[in-house]
């Protein structure tokens, strides 16, 4: 039987390992100033240009007349989609660390160590979760140009299912990272996951909730509306809609549900393939 | 502690940075405005207590926007749509953007309002009431008298909540139809919204009372055009001056005489 006394130091151990792993990748994120300029450079570029770029032809020209059949305007539609594809961007690149560890023999030193590979995992997980988090927070400093009003509530709302995405993006990030054996080759193809993912997510065009399934299909073509329906981050900004600016395209309660069974199931993939390392 | 300091004064930078992003006017509604030095706003030609077509007593509507247009230091202009709320589809008002930045005159908040305009902040609240000579405790089998001339709020389901007490229902056209239809006595009551059952039971020394709460309340707006982000952003600033200089109070005790709170409506 193992003395409660080591069992305890050993909990200590690994519990010192997690934050020494999450605070070595929430520091790597300050300073590396390519990620920063990105944490910005996006929230500028798809709120501030293109919000305001297509503003003109969602806003209303004739009364009675519907151009866009959301009840907001489009810069406060597409702004918490702009918070999931800063958190999108984040949480997948953040997995890079893995690949840049791997190269350099770090991944190697701490794989010697006491620290459980869950552990390990779950300390560069949470660490690229937190600096998402952080990113899809840079966006919210936007809030009142965007003219959406917040409230803590709505703000602690917003950061539990931030949190939440970020978790199962950067653990989706480090299932990628586990198959890539080159920095440039990651790049390619978590652009060739992000991108596909942001678009078919509903996030820069609505399905509008008051038509039905089959007036939907007439509006969009059905590949389109399946793509959308299918993709899980979909339920992910509509939840956040929900939080953010209180709209919702579907049964609120589904986003939490997916990111919760994406969280869990792409964090034991990311764990299954990491034992392998 | 120097990294440290380094690596936080980086972050600070960019929130600082966004943070001034913010100041970019996001159109240009406000500019055009005061280039024409006016404040186009689109009314109805009557719809007491909110706009009362009384020179002296203007209504609640247009002296809000007054004080508005006033403290942004423009004119406002009136432009009288006598198709507002006569029309059950607001197409056919005809109302364009070249027609007005504000609209005024029974605007509420409602999914309805919001699909086809923004709004400013509300600055009352509203529902559908009862107005009659004398109290009554049963509606049912009453005739009444039915104005729903403002525009957004819920007129199934009133029209649900009047089916349920087997009353005969006569729709009105405006309120003076109303009032005659139950001086003469050919409506028992006329139901309506609440400023102006509550202004019709005050002027005729009549009784008024808010339908029971099963009729959800709905707060007064003005519609503002969807992203006209900066006119927006002038609007609630000069209403919340409005309001903290007791301006807007005293506005409200000068027209609203709201109805009775009724619960046990049969």
């Amino acid at each position: 039987m193992t003395d409660p006394g080591i069992k305890r130091s050993m909990l200590m151990i690994q519990l010192g390992g997690l934050y020494g792993l999450w605070l070595r990748e929430v520091r790597r994120s300050f300073r590396d100033r390519g990620q920063l300029i990105g944490g910005i450079s996006r929230p500028i570029l798809w709120v501030v240009i293109l919000g305001i770029g297509l503003n003109p032809y969602f806003r209303g020209e004739v009364f009675g007349k519907v151009n866009f059949v959301v009840p907001f305007t489009y810069l406060q539609f597409i702004f918490p989609a702009v918070i999931a594809l800063n958190i999108l961007f984040t949480s997948v690149q953040s997995a890079i660390s893995v690949i840049w560890d791997r190269e350099f023999g770090f991944l190697r030193e701490v794989l010697v160590s006491p620290l459980s590979r869950g552990t390990i995992l779950l300390g560069k997980v949470l660490g690229g979760a937190t600096v998402a988090v952080m990113h899809g927070c840079l966006v919210l400093l936007l809030a009142k140009f965007v003219d959406v009003n917040l409230t803590w509530m709505k703000v602690l709302e917003a950061l539990g299912l931030m949190a939440m995405l970020a978790f199962a993006l950067t653990s989706l990030g480090v299932v990628i990272a586990n198959h890539i054996r080159s920095f440039q080759g990651f790049g390619i193809f978590s652009n060739a996951v992000i991108l596909p993912l942001y678009f078919t997510s509903s996030s820069v065009f609505p399905l509008d909730p008051a038509l039905s399934q089959a007036q939907t299909r007439i509006v969009y073509p059905e590949w389109l509306v399946i793509m959308v329906e299918w993709n899980p981050l979909t339920y992910a900004i509509d939840s956040l809609r929900g939080a953010l600016i209180g709209y919702n395209q579907f049964d609120p309660h589904l986003g939490i549900l997916i990111m919760g069974i994406s969280g869990i199931v792409l964090f034991a993939l990311a764990l299954f393939e990491f034992r392998r390392v | 502690m120097y990294r440290i300091a380094v690596d936080l004064g980086g972050l600070s930078l960019i929130v600082v940075l966004l943070l001034l992003v913010g100041l970019v006017p996001p159109d240009t509604s406000l500019l055009e405005m005061r280039k024409t030095g006016a404040l186009k706003v689109c009314v109805p030609i009557t719809y007491p207590p909110l706009v009362t077509g009384d020179p002296t007593q203007p209504g609640i509507d247009i002296e809000i926007l007054l004080a508005i247009s006033n403290y942004i230091g423009v004119e406002m202009l009136l432009s009288h749509n006598d198709a507002i709320g006569r029309d059950f589809n607001p197409l056919n008002w005809g109302i364009t953007r070249g027609d007005c930045q504000v609209l005024a005159g029974g605007f509420v908040d409602t999914s309805l309002t919001r699909s086809f305009l923004d709004i400013g902040p509300p600055y009352a609240e509203t529902g559908w009431a009862i107005v009659a000579p004398a109290p009554i405790e049963y509606i049912g089998g009453l005739t009444i008298g039915v104005l729903t001339n403002i525009y957004g709020l819920d007129r199934i389901e009133l029209s649900r909540y009047l089916r349920s007490h087997d009353v005969i229902v006569r729709i009105m056209r405006n309120s003076q139809e109303l009032v005659d239809g139950i001086a003469s006595g050919e409506l028992d009551v006329g139901v309506t919204e609440a400023l102006l059952a509550g202004k019709l039971a005050a002027d005729k020394d009549w009784w008024a009372a808010f339908l029971p709460d099963e009729l959800v309340r709905y707060n007064l707006v003005f519609g503002l055009w969807k992203g006209d982000l900066t006119l927006k952003r002038k609007i609630v600033q000069a209403l919340r001056q409005v309001e903290s200089d007791g301006t807007l109070v005293a506005i409200l005790e000068r027209y609203v005489q709201l109805p009775k709170e009724l619960t046990n409506l049969k």
